[in-house]
Formats: C-alpha cells, sequence, structure tokens
C-alpha cells in the first residue's frame, strides 16, 4: 500500500528574507486550483514519484537511494556532457596529436574539478530559490549589471552554437552526409526532441544521446595507449613540450574554455528550477554533478588519447577541422574507430545545440518573465521555444552560408568562453553567499576558497593569453 | 475543498487534472515553486557596496579589454 498523499507534504516554504511579495497577497499564498498551470501540475507528478520513492520503506535504504538518485539526476549529468561539446573535443583531440601523453591529462582533470565547485553552486541556488540564474541576477543586482550578464551569455551561446553546427557537418561528412542534409537533419532532431513539452521526457532523451559522448573511449582504446606513461603522466604533470610558451598557454586556455563557461550556470540552475528540485534534495545534486563530472572527464581524457598516434607519427594536426582528425586517425584506429570518432563529434555537437539553446531559452524567459518551462506546450511558451529553435535554425543557417568566417569562430569561441567566465562567477559567489536568498544554503569556508579560487585562476589564464598576445617575444 | 481522484498506486504515478489534484500538488510542491507564487514574488533588489561597484566594473572592463585582445589576435592569425 502506498503512503497517502497527506503524509507527503512538504515543509512550508522556508522564510527567505530576500523573496517578497509584488502585491498585497498575503505572504502564506497558496494557489487555487484554477491557477495551477500544465507545469506545476508536470512538475508535481515528477515530484510525486520522488517523495514515493522516498518515503517507500518496504525498499531496502541502498535501493531507495539508488532509486531517488536516478529520479533526481539529470542537470548535473548533461551540463557537463554538453559541455563536452564539437569544439571541447576538438580541442581535446588537438591537445592529443600536439602534446601526446603528458601534462594535458591531469590539467584537464583538474579544469573538471574546477567545474564542479562551480556547478555544485548553481545547484544549491536552483533548489534553494526555484528561480534561475538570470532572473537572480536582475532580481539582486538590476538590469544594469544583467543586461551585462545577458550580453556576454547571448554572445557566447550564438557562437558556441555555431560551432556545434560546425561539429555536426564535419562528423557527418565523414560519411559523405552533404551539409545541408547534416544541418538540416540536425535540426529537425534538435525540434523533435525539443517539443515533448515535457521536462522528464526531454531530459531522458538527451541523457541517452549524451551516454555516446563515450564513444571516444573505444577510439582511444584502438590506440593501444602506454598506460605507464598515462600514470606517469598523472604522477608528474609531465611532459610538457615546449613549457609555458605562447601555444601551450592557448591550449591551456581551450582546455579550460571547454570545461567551464557561462551557459553551463544558466542552463544548470534553470534545469534544476524546470525539475523542480528542492534544497533537501541538494546532496543528489551533488552526486548528479559529480557523475557528469567523472564521465565527462574520462570522455575528455579518451579524446586526448585517441588522437596520441597523430604526435607520435609526428603528423601535424594544428591546423586540423572535425573529419581531418577522422579521417587522419584512420591509419592507426582503423575504419571503425575513424567511423566511432566521427559519430563522437556529431553527437557532442547535438546534445551541445540542445543543452545551449536551452540555456539562452530559460535565460531570455526569466528576464522577461514569460513562461519558461519544457513542461509547457508551444502554444503556452512560445516565445521560450522561440528563442531555443530560433536561436538554433540561425546558427545552422550560418554554417551553410558560403565562405561565413566559421574557423574564426572555432578559433575564440573557447577562449571568449574563459575570459567572459569571471564576472559570471562573481555573480554566482555572491549569490551564494547571499543569506537573504539562500538561508542557512550559504557557501561554507572551503567552498568559498575554491570558488574564489577558480576565478582567480580564470583572471591569471586570461591575463597569460593577453600577455601572450600583446608582448608575443616574451613568450 | 477540491478532493482528489488520483490513483496513488498507478505504476506512473497520478493522472493529473487541475480542478482535482490541487491537493497533490500543494503536498509534493513547495509553495514558491508554483507558476502563479513566482508570478506574484521577486527576490528584492541588494545593496552594491562601493567595493562590490569597483569590483564589478573592474571585471567588466576586464571583459572588454580581453574581447579588443582576442580581436588583435585573430586578425593576425587571419
Amino acid at each position: 500500500m502506498a503512503e497517502p498523499i497527506e503524509s507527503m507534504r512538504n515543509p512550508p516554504a522556508r522564510n527567505l528574507p530576500g523573496l517578497l511579495v509584488s502585491d498585497n497577497t498575503a505572504n502564506a499564498y497558496t494557489a487555487p486550483p484554477e491557477s495551477l498551470t500544465r507545469e506545476d501540475l508536470a512538475r508535481a507528478k515528477d515530484r510525486f514519484a520522488v517523495e514515493r520513492t522516498r518515503h517507500n520503506f518496504r525498499l531496502p535504504a541502498s535501493w531507495r537511494w539508488l532509486r531517488l538518485l536516478w529520479l533526481l539526476a539529470g542537470p548535473g549529468v548533461l551540463v557537463f556532457l554538453g559541455e563536452n561539446d564539437a569544439p571541447s573535443m576538438l580541442s581535446y583531440a588537438a591537445t592529443g596529436s600536439q602534446f601526446g601523453i603528458g601534462f594535458f591529462l591531469p590539467f584537464i582533470v583538474l579544469t573538471f574539478a574546477a567545474a564542479w565547485v562551480v556547478q555544485e553552486m548553481t545547484v544549491r541556488l536552483g533548489a534553494v530559490t526555484h528561480r534561475g540564474h538570470a532572473e537572480m541576477i536582475f532580481d539582486r543586482f538590476g538590469p544594469f549589471w544583467g543586461v551585462f550578464s545577458m550580453i556576454d551569455l547571448v554572445l557566447g551561446n550564438f557562437l558556441t552554437l555555431i560551432t556545434e553546427f560546425i561539429g555536426i557537418r564535419a562528423g557527418l561528412g565523414f560519411f559523405g552526409v552533404p551539409p545541408l542534409v547534416a544541418v538540416g537533419g540536425a535540426l529537425v532532431l534538435i525540434l523533435a526532441v525539443t517539443m515533448t513539452s515535457r521536462y522528464w521526457t526531454w531530459e531522458r532523451i538527451l541523457l541517452t544521446m549524451a551516454l555516446f559522448n563515450g564513444l571516444f573511449i573505444p577510439v582511444a582504446l584502438l590506440t593501444h595507449p602506454d598506460w605507464g606513461a598515462v600514470g606517469h603522466a598523472f604522477l608528474t604533470w609531465s611532459p610538457l613540450p615546449g613549457g609555458l610558451g605562447s601555444s601551450n598557454l592557448i591550449m591551456m586556455m581551450a582546455d579550460i574554455g571547454a570545461t567551464v563557461t557561462p551557459w553551463m550556470l544558466f542552463f544548470q540552475q534553470g534545469a534544476t528550477t524546470d525539475k523542480g528540485m528542492q534544497p533537501r534534495d541538494v546532496n543528489f545534486g551533488r552526486w548528479d554533478t559529480s557523475i557528469g563530472t567523472l564521465l565527462a572527464a574520462v570522455f575528455g581524457i579518451a579524446a586526448v588519447l585517441a588522437t596520441v598516434p597523430l604526435f607520435t607519427h609526428g603528423i601535424s594536426a594544428a591546423n586540423f577541422q572535425g573529419a581531418q582528425f577522422a579521417q587522419a586517425l584512420e591509419p592507426y584506429v582503423g575504419r571503425l574507430g575513424a567511423t566511432l570518432f566521427a559519430l563522437g563529434l556529431v553527437e557532442a555537437g547535438l546534445v551541445a545545440a540542445i543543452s545551449i539553446s536551452t540555456s539562452s531559452a530559460y535565460a531570455f524567459g526569466e528576464v522577461m518573465h514569460h513562461a519558461h518551462s519544457l513542461n509547457r506546450t508551444v502554444k503556452e511558451a512560445w516565445p521560450f521555444y522561440l528563442v531555443l529553435t530560433g536561436s538554433a535554425l540561425a546558427a545552422g543557417a550560418i554554417v551553410l552560408i558560403p565562405h561565413a568566417p566559421l574557423e574564426f569562430i572555432v578559433l575564440i569561441v573557447n577562449v571568449i568562453a574563459v575570459l567572459a567566465m569571471p564576472p559570471a562567477l562573481l555573480f554566482l559567489l555572491l549569490l551564494v553567499n547571499d543569506r537573504q536568498v539562500m538561508g542557512n544554503r550559504v557557501n561554507s569556508l572551503w567552498l568559498n576558497i575554491a570558488g574564489i579560487s577558480v576565478t582567480v585562476a580564470l583572471i591569471t589564464a586570461g591575463i597569460s593569453y593577453a600577455l601572450t598576445v600583446v608582448f608575443p617575444q616574451l613568450f | 475543498m477540491p478532493t482528489t481522484t488520483n490513483d496513488s498506486n498507478h505504476p506512473h504515478g497520478p493522472h493529473l487534472n487541475r480542478a482535482s489534484d490541487s491537493k497533490l500538488v500543494h503536498a509534493v510542491l513547495e509553495e514558491d515553486q508554483l507558476y502563479a507564487f513566482k508570478q506574484k514574488t521577486h527576490f528584492g533588489r541588494r545593496e552594491i557596496s562601493p567595493g562590490l561597484r569597483i569590483l564589478l566594473w573592474a571585471l567588466r572592463i576586464y571583459v572588454i579589454i580581453m574581447m579588443v585582445i582576442v580581436v588583435v589576435q585573430i586578425l593576425r592569425t587571419i
């Protein structure tokens, strides 16, 4: 016999001093049935499954925990596998082909650890406030600073979206698919996944697609990596051919940009809110984020290892784009390995295109106070879906323009992501330390030290990069 | 008071219906998760101290300078 609904009743809303009532409605507001939306009802259905599991004491505790993890995981895995996108995987591939096994393997793990610190904060912020990141910035800091954040987000997201379609086009190009068919097919798939009008369905489809990011693992295994050298690299952070020269610093920037970007903040907080996560789910949110971090780090390192044969055989891959990596790898990993590499690139582009356009749509809806939930129908939330699909359509169209400066965009996209991060991190740190917003869920001392360290490291990386450009003779 | 007609034992959870299921919605969602509640509430503006304002401007100027440098590098590369 299942628990009666009444026994699942949640504690009353937390008393967050920063939360103000816009009109004269009493604070203890209870929505009448006619004010409930499809969004509320769908979210309640998902929460019902969570509460039913939480109260099902007939299940062994370990099974109950696993079932809760299954129900509550999603945003964390998606944000990290979404960030293992086409330009990121190309960046890892370039790392392996230019530097081999060495310094960059532990360095990539370090960037993922930094990303975990940042993303954990968005889980807490979303679960406690039930609001998206853009909305919180506008509410707490006002539209002046909010608009700056939105400019960073919109510019970065759109450029990154273009690179996702470049990756999809290049990956499918390996199989001889014409660009128009590749981009058109990807757009149809993106529209189909997005139009489910149900967050849970969208999340599960996207999670399934995202697991194909693991295609880089068999490619790496087909290269028969030197595991002794891999172990040595993790223990000694070496070798680093070329030392701290200009090209290495740019590669470091690209690898950081492949892991820590502004859209991830807006996406995970938006998805956490849309999923309906609550403060008591935060630990599961942390597990979700940890699993995503681990999977993305392993898949990213696999992409590095996959292209090490190019480094070993002295093949210059400095200017390789998309499918050229797959073609160059074919003599070392066979047709199967090259095919998996190209498919991995397509998957990376598709999942990221959906995640990134969703983060833009969440931010737009939050700022404009339009309905912004994947639990809404297109008719109910057309501005949200218009931004989501419109940005994907526009990015896809640009990729098809003859002589469009696509290489220019690929070059700058990860660097722009790193450079735009410090202000975004400052807003995040201020929000998660704001007791009026977070109550007793504010950052601990250690999380603040970690968060500030990540911010300082990103600023240092940015300044180092600037110095290599302005004073190239020094490097 | 609306009554619920949900079948809690249904393998896929209850079938929700606006008129009859507000009881369930209020049982499993926190009130500030409801769309109507969110439309009526907002987080108020925080005070931005002079030190924080300087920090925000410094990072904004940092981003602008860095973007110029990116453009310079791209122009050199092309």
